[in-house]
């Protein structure tokens, strides 16, 4: 099963967040729970902007949420 | 599953039948002094297989219908979507191509014709393996293969 390379603290947030279910954040994000699913378990890359309307939601700022390892020092 | 997981399963499904039906039917063809005719039989099966198609293509339609208040397509659906479209018009192609190229072949070595209905079911029949190659890599992305990196325009 292909990964992609962006890693994500979704998971970790969620449970923070009064364990919100990917179900709320999903139709909070306008997406589908599958893909709220996929980019949790780091099969989905999302589109710049799901990803700002999810990190939005938690209110943190992008780099918190998701993570590109090779650019990081 | 998302409602567009469970259409693609019923094209798929859908397409395979077809594919399965027409595929049967070729016993109506005939072979001889290099000429290739069909029984009229084989003109009323691509009839019926047109028919089919629309029947599962509306039924596919109306599992599609979108529920009140809920997120049923978003871009990883339109992604799919497309890279499944991108890869059904890859096959269509190469298949269009090698079979131009294999009548061409044949016609060089025995085949002097064709008869028109032979060539519309033909052609019904390699759109029908498009479909079931489009449906199919529609389940295989949903199932494995979609990361949707380079794919956000």
């Amino acid at each position: 099963m292909a990964k992609t390379s962006i890693t994500n603290k979704i998971r970790m947030l969620r449970f923070m967040a009064d364990e919100m279910t990917q179900q709320q954040l999903a139709d909070h994000v306008g997406v589908t729970r599958q893909t709220i699913m996929a980019i949790e378990a780091g099969r989905y890359s999302p589109s710049l902007e799901v990803a700002f309307k999810i990190a939005r939601r938690f209110d943190k700022p992008l780099e918190v949420v998701f993570s590109y390892p090779e650019f990081e020092r | 599953m998302t409602r567009y997981e469970k259409t693609a399963w019923v094209l798929a499904l859908g397409s395979i039948f077809i594919t399965y039906y027409l595929g049967s039917a070729f016993r109506l063809i005939t072979f001889s002094d290099g000429v290739i005719t069909a029984h009229n039989g084989l003109g009323y099966v691509c009839l019926k297989v047109i028919l089919i198609m629309v029947v599962i293509e509306v039924a596919a339609e109306l599992l599609n219908k979108k529920a009140a208040g809920k997120v049923e397509c978003d871009e990883r659906d339109e992604g799919i979507k497309l890279r499944a479209s991108h890869i059904g018009l890859m096959f269509l192609s190469v298949m269009l191509v090698g079979g131009v190229a294999m009548l061409l072949l044949t016609q060089m070595l025995t085949i002097r014709a064709l008869d028109i209905t032979v060539m519309f079911a033909l052609m019904l029949y390699l759109l029908n393996i498009t479909w079931v190659v489009r449906h199919g890599a529609e389940i295989y992305l949903y199932r494995f293969g979609y990361d949707g990196e380079n794919e956000h325009y």
